[in-house]
This record gives structure tokens, sequence and C-alpha cells, in this order.
């Protein structure tokens, strides 16, 4: 556990911003906590939906093996504890007992097989079932301990078990009802599902045979939806709503000048790249993506598009700073125009080309801020604006020159670099196959080795590799946001976005 | 009378009968499916055979005819499916939320007509003079004001100088409290009845100086009728026909503009679920809610049309 150690320190920021709120007295039992959000669920089945909006709910209903600390550590949940081999190849997880599903019915080993195997069976179309291909076999030991056997020494998997998406699931609900319907939201999370209008509120209550004992405090958490971010601000001034999941890193800033409202505010593990198709010129050359980072200030277009609100990020996002190189280390992030311009003259691009860059409404104002930039060096940015569900299509089949599309992360440096950059991940087609035999050969040892200081240099040097090779033109991250009213405590957002330390909050009126 | 209103209403029939059809082609036209919004661009992850086995679990793998086919039987018997991304049952989604929408459209419509009509006669009566500009310049800012900036503005000004803001919260049904009830629907109809009223205004100025630029009001002056009687009796009777023409038209309009005040109150009416249905690309839902908007804003033309034989009386329909 020493290399765990290691880790702490770098959670010490998260800590200090955590403890902020965690200064108050004893927690109180009772009330119900309005929580207000733009959007309601886009679907229902935890081990399949990978929107966020969905997220929110599973994480408070369902419970996974393990759950992340602030620092983004795995820590034990439904699994009490662990042991892995010394070939890091086996793990047994010893489950918690007494642990109740919102129907009564008892979670053993068999609800967590059956939910693992799910996931990994093709016919459930789980778009998560790529990030526990390494296991191999599951077997029940008996009621409360599990084993699972790997490909090969994963060392992810810990992380990925806590992911909203590997939520536990009771099998004989599963095997009985369509998990789609609302009916068959039961996990074993702290609160449960009481009563749902959708598009308009979510009411939970507390789960009284929750597993961690005393708690929720809460007696339940309504989650209110309103579809307009001004409208939520209105009604954090109007103490009509306790808090609220903002998006927007202007209107944080104008919630935090709200009296008696504090902004909790964490990088994301979110990502925005521009994406690049290297398959066809001009882009295939490694000169003129590196002349397009070159030209690109992105802490200008930070300014200018989020009044500030959000950092420059490098193949790894700086929320994860045990594992992200500091964007100033990495070539390519000093704005440069006279390089910029040589580049693309070696290239054969002296008075620069024609591109387009593809994206959806929201991201106009960005993207007109890129062209703008770009131009300076002689780089016409034709924008494309099509509708989101179009947007989707075009990236899916790598139907764009440059594209521009928030992308979601997970705690874990595998999760960013092997499916995009490895020529055996899935979603190298998006950048046209761009790959590289050391990266290759990094990412392999990377998600294969144990130790976490080893593992950091493995990916220390993948991320310079990337940041010359540019198969993306990574920008910036934002914010995750949770604004509360002072008497909401005991509250920490992750970088995540996930609530689930709802489970910890009470109120003091 | 009975008659017409039979005719009207097979006519109806076949009116849903064709749009249903429409509506089902059109809806699956979008580009961008269901499972691409549902998945985002990590469908991109998953393989052609668990797209495919998605697909069947949404039945969206069988040919269209067929899918269609079961579709309109099922709403035959008023079934209309379930939501692909709540998985509740779309009638009763419909049912729940079409109260609110009704609310606002009747209540907006009632306050455009009324504050409409009688600016619009007082405008008229004293043509060019102080009155009449000032009313037309009313009528003019009411016009050009968008309803989701006046509805942002009234939120903003309640929360920052009263600390009331109390769409934050799910709004009491008519049985919780009435009264609040019927002052928070009464603010979102009142923003919208803004706009509206403007065009009213407008409307039943210009019937009504044509109505009085007639012969028969010059002999109904100089049979010696009083004002009032001539403009009420006489000219405002005959102005009705275009304002209620209008209304009628306005009311699908009026679903529209539903859509961005429910959005920025928070409401939640059939105008915000076809919004939400029709960006996750909710097949089931949406098509449900088009057919009933559908239906309401026929059923509200009809209504409009028997209306006008009450209005002016030579309109007969057998």
């Amino acid at each position: 556990m020493l290399r765990v150690g290691g880790l702490l320190l770098v959670g010490i920021a998260w800590l200090l911003a955590a403890a902020s709120c965690a200064l108050a007295s004893e927690p109180k039992y009772g009330g119900y906590l309005t929580i207000a959000k733009l959007r309601d669920v886009a679907g229902l089945d935890p081990n399949v939906t990978t929107a966020h909006d969905s997220h929110r709910v599973f994480e408070l209903i369902y419970s996974r093996l393990t759950i992340l600390s602030p620092q983004l550590l795995p820590e034990p949940q439904l699994a009490e504890s662990w042991e892995v081999s010394e070939d890091g190849q086996i793990y047994v997880f010893h489950l918690r007992r007494n642990v109740k599903f919102h129907n009564g019915d008892e979670l053993t080993a068999d609800d967590v097989k059956y939910t693992l195997d799910r996931i990994l069976n093709p016919a459930t179309g789980s778009p998560v079932r790529t990030l526990f291909v390494a296991v191999k076999n599951i077997e029940v030991l008996d009621k409360y301990t599990i084993r699972i056997e790997l490909h090969y020494p994963f060392s992810p998997l810990l992380i990925y078990l806590s992911i909203p998406e590997a939520s536990i699931i009771n099998k004989k609900i599963a095997e009985t009802q369509d998990l789609r319907r609302p009916e068959s939201l039961i996990g074993t999370g702290p609160f449960r599902l009481a009563e749902w209008v959708p598009d308009s509120y979510m009411k939970l209550e507390r789960n009284p045979d929750y597993f961690e004992h005393g708690k929720p405090y809460l007696d339940g958490i309504i989650i209110r939806i309103i579809p307009e971010e001004q409208t939520i601000l209105a009604a954090l001034q109007g103490r009509s709503v306790d808090a609220a999941i903002l998006e927007t890193g202007a209107v944080a800033k104008l919630a935090r000048q709200i009296p008696g409202i504090i902004v909790q505010a964490v990088p994301s593990l979110r990502y925005l790249p521009l994406f690049v198709n290297s398959a066809k010129p001009p882009l295939n050359d490694q000169r003129v993506r590196m002349a397009i980072s070159l030209a690109i200030d992105r802490q200008a277009l930070i300014d200018m598009v989020l009044e500030g609100e959000g950092v420059p990020t490098g193949p790894i996002p700086p929320s994860n700073p045990y594992w992200a190189v500091p964007v100033q280390q990495l070539p390519g992030y000093v704005v440069d125009l006279e390089r910029a311009k040589r580049l693309l003259a070696e290239a054969g691009y002296p008075q620069g080309f024609q591109v387009t860059l593809t994206t959806f409404a929201a991201m106009q104002p960005i993207a007109e801020v890129i062209a703008y930039m770009l131009n300076k060096v002689g780089i016409n940015v034709n924008i494309e604006i099509v509708e989101y569900g179009i947007y989707i299509e075009r990236w899916r089949k790598a139907d764009l020159q440059l594209g521009l599309s928030y992308n979601s992360g997970q705690p874990d440096p595998d999760f960013y670099l092997y499916r995009y950059f490895h020529s055996r991940g899935d979603l190298t087609f998006i950048h046209g196959y761009l790959t590289d035999p050391r990266l290759d050969q990094l990412l392999d040892i990377g998600r294969r080795e144990t130790d976490f200081e080893k593992r950091r240099e493995i990916y220390v040097e993948a991320q310079h590799i990337l940041a010359e090779k540019l198969p993306f033109v990574w920008l910036f991250s934002r914010y995750e946001y949770m604004a509360l009213q002072s008497y909401v405590q005991g509250f920490t957002l992750l970088a995540t976005g996930s609530i689930v330390y709802l489970k910890d909050v009470w109120i003091e009126k | 009378m009975i008659n017409y209103i039979l005719r009207r209403l097979t006519v109806l029939v076949a009116t849903l009968f064709a749009a249903s059809m429409f509506i089902f082609g059109v809806v699956r036209l979008i580009p961008g499916d269901f499972l691409s919004i549902l998945l985002g661009t990590q469908r991109a992850a998953l393989s052609e055979r668990e797209i495919l086995e998605l697909q069947r679990l949404y039945g969206l793998d069988k040919p269209f005819v067929f899918q269609y086919w079961v579709w309109l039987g099922n709403c035959f018997q008023g079934n209309l499916g379930y939501s692909f991304r709540t998985g509740k049952p779309v009638t009763q989604e419909i049912a729940r939320r079409a109260l609110i929408t009704i609310e606002i459209a009747v209540l907006a419509t009632l306050l455009s007509l009324l504050s409409g009509v009688t600016l619009g006669v007082i405008s008229a009566t004293k043509r060019e003079r102080f009155v009449d500009i000032l009313i037309r310049v009313i009528a003019l800012i009411n016009l050009s004001i968008p309803p989701f900036w006046l509805g942002l503005i009234v939120i903003f000004l309640a929360a920052s100088l009263f600390g009331w803001m109390p769409w934050g919260r799910v709004i009491p049904s008519v049985k919780e409290n009435l009264v609040e009830h019927l002052i928070l629907i009464a603010i979102p109809s009142l923003v919208m009845a803004m706009g509206m009223s403007g065009r009213v205004m407008r409307i039943a100025r210009s019937a009504l100086l044509e109505v009085i630029a007639q012969e028969y009001i010059l002999t109904a002056f100089s049979k010696g009728l009083s004002n009032k009687v001539v403009w009420f009796k006489h000219a405002l009777r005959n102005a009705l026909i275009p304002i209620v023409t209008f209304s009628g038209m306005q009311f699908g309009y009026l679903l529209g503009g539903v859509v961005v005040i429910e959005h920025t109150f928070g409401l939640n009416g059939v105008g915000s679920l076809a919004l939400n249905a029709v960006t996750h690309r909710d097949y089931p839902l949406l098509q449900g809610t088009i057919l009933i908007i559908i239906l309401g804003v026929s059923l509200v033309n009809l209504t409009v049309d028997v209306l006008y034989g009450f209005v002016d009386p030579r309109i007969r329909y057998d």
C-alpha cells in the first residue's frame, strides 16, 4: 500500500478544497435537499447508459464494488477488502455482509457476477465493455467472495469498478424486468426512488437499510430539473433550491457573488480536444499540426470564451495531477506564430491553406476564436455548424477535417490514451490511425504495471510522444461546479462530477 | 351544423392518419438516431453486432413499414408506447403535462384578446390622437420584446428585488394550492400574452377602421344613432371575424412560443416534452406528442370555424 501513500500527497489540494465545507460541527439528521440541474436522465439502464445526467442518479441509487476518494483513488464500497495475486492477474473481493437492495433482497456475490458478466456480454451493448476486456473469468467462491481472473495484469481495474456503469444490479430484477423502466431502478445505494416526474423532478428518499452505518443524514433528495441556467441562478438567489449543478463558468462566477452561496469547483476529467483527421493532406503532416498547436493561445481562448474558468490541458487533463505532465513541460504550448509560419512553409504551405472545422451550435464561440487564432498564421478555417446528432454521426465516421467536442474522462491514464492512441485501440479512426510503435509499447506496459511510480514514468514518456505527434490538439479542461447554500454541509464534489458524496451531506439550519 | 361538425370530424380522422404516416417518417429521417444520442461518441466503441443488439432491444431493427404498422395498431388502442428515455408510458407523460400547456395557452389567449381588443377599440376610436399613438407605440414595444428575454427579466427582478423565485420549486397542483398555482401560471401567461396582445391590437384596430369606413356605418350615423351603438353594435361585431380567425391561427404559434416560456420558467408542459423528445430522438414520445399537438390544433381550428357562425349569423354551414 506504500505506493498509494505517494498519491495521498497529491490529493492534499483536493482535501483542502473539500475541507472548506467540512469545517462544521456534528452532522444533523433530517430534511430534504433540493438540488437543481439542467437536464434529466438520458436512459435508465445503469450498465449501458454513459450519459452524465443519468450517472448523477445511478450514483445515489446504486452502489459499486469500489468508490473514488476525493483524491480519485479506489476505496472499499460494496467490496469490503480485496487481495491481488503476485502476478497481478487475480483479484479476490470480499463483499460486505447484510447489504440490502431497496426491495429487501440481500446483495450476494451472484449479483456482482451477474452485473460484470452482463457488462462483458456483447449482447448487452454496453459501451464500457472495452474497459473490462482484460477480465477472463469471474467466479463466485462463496456468498460473499468473488474471484476475478484477468488475461493480463490490468491495474486500472479497481478504478473502473467504481464508475457509474459498473453499478451492481439485482440479478433477480434484471432477469425478470426491463432495466430501462423506472420500476427497475432498485439498487443498494444511500437513496431510493420515491417519485419521478420526468423533466420536472425526481424525489429520492433515504434508504433506511443503507450499509454505511448512520448514513445518509438527509431524509431525501429532490432533483429538480430547470432547463435554463439563468433560471437556476435566480432559484439559488431566491433560495428555492438548496444546491445546483452548474455547467457554465460565467454562471458559476455570478453564483459566487450571491451572498450565502458557496460554489465548489474542481477541474474536470472532461477535456476539449481539437480533433484532427490526419488521414489526408494538409493535416497528415506533423509540422502542420504543430503549427496549429503553436498558433492557438489556450489561455486567451479560456479567458475569452470561459471567462477564465478553465485550465490548458495536455494528453491527460490536469484534474489527474499524479499522471498529467504540466503543459509548460510539453512542446507546442507556448504561442509562437513565427515558428508556426515557418513550419507551415517547411511543410509546403507558405500561403497557408483552407480547412473545415465541424462542430455543433454550443461550441460555436470556441470555434470562432480558434478560427481567428489560426487565421493569424494563414490557416483559413471554415466553420461548419451541424446539429448535435448529426455531429455524432459524422464523428463516428471520422467524416471531418477538424472536429470540436468534449471528451469524457476516467481517473486513470489508460482510459485517456489506450483507446485513442494504441494501434489496437478502438477509437484510433478519429485521427486517421496515427500510431507509433514506441507509444504502443508504453501503453501496453502502462496498463500491466502495478507499481504506480513506474507507471507514472511510462505515462510521462507517452505524453511527450503524443504532444510531439499531435493526433489531437488538446485545448483545455473546464471545471465541475456545485453551488450550495451555506447551510448545506459535508459535500465533496469529485473531478468526475460525481455527487455520490451527497450520502455525507446534512443541513445545518 | 351537426352535419357540418360530423363532416369535419371525419376529415380530422383522415388528417390524423395522414399526419401519423408523415410524423413516423420524418421523425426517423432526423439524422442521428436514438442510439447515437444515448451513447454519444461512445457509440464508436461498439461493434456493429452490439449496435444491432441495442437496435433489437428498442425495436428499431424491424422493417420500417412493420414498425409503423405496430405503432398504428397500438395507437388505435390508445397506447402510444413507452418513452425510450424514461421508460414511462407516453400517454401518461402527455396527459400529465398537457394541463399546464393548455392553461398557459388559454390564459395567454384570453389575456391577449382582452387587452388587445380593448386597446384596439380605444385606438381606432381615437384615431391619430395622442392616445392612439401611445397605444400603437406600446403595441410595437410589446411585439418587439422576445418572450424568453422578458421572462428572464421578470425572474431576475423577482429574485433579486424580493428574493422570490417560486419557479425553482415544482409548482403546486390545482388541488394542492389553487391560488399559488394560478399566480405561478398567470405570470408566464402574461409574459406570453404581451407580444400577442400587440398583434391582436393591430388587427382589431385595422379591422375596425376598415369597417367604420363602410357605407352602412355612415347610414347608421346619419340615422342619428349614438357613437356607442354604432361602434360597438355595428362596427365591432363585424370587425370580430378577422380577430377570431387570427386567434385560431395564433394557437399553433402559441404552442411554439410555449416551448420557450416553459423552458425559461422551468415549467413542464407539452412544449418542453416535445423539445426533449427531439433532442434525445425519443421516437415513441416524439410521435405521440406531435400527434396529440396536431389533434389539439385541429380541434381548436374546428372550434374557431364553428364560432364564426355565432359571431356572424350570415355564415351558415348547412
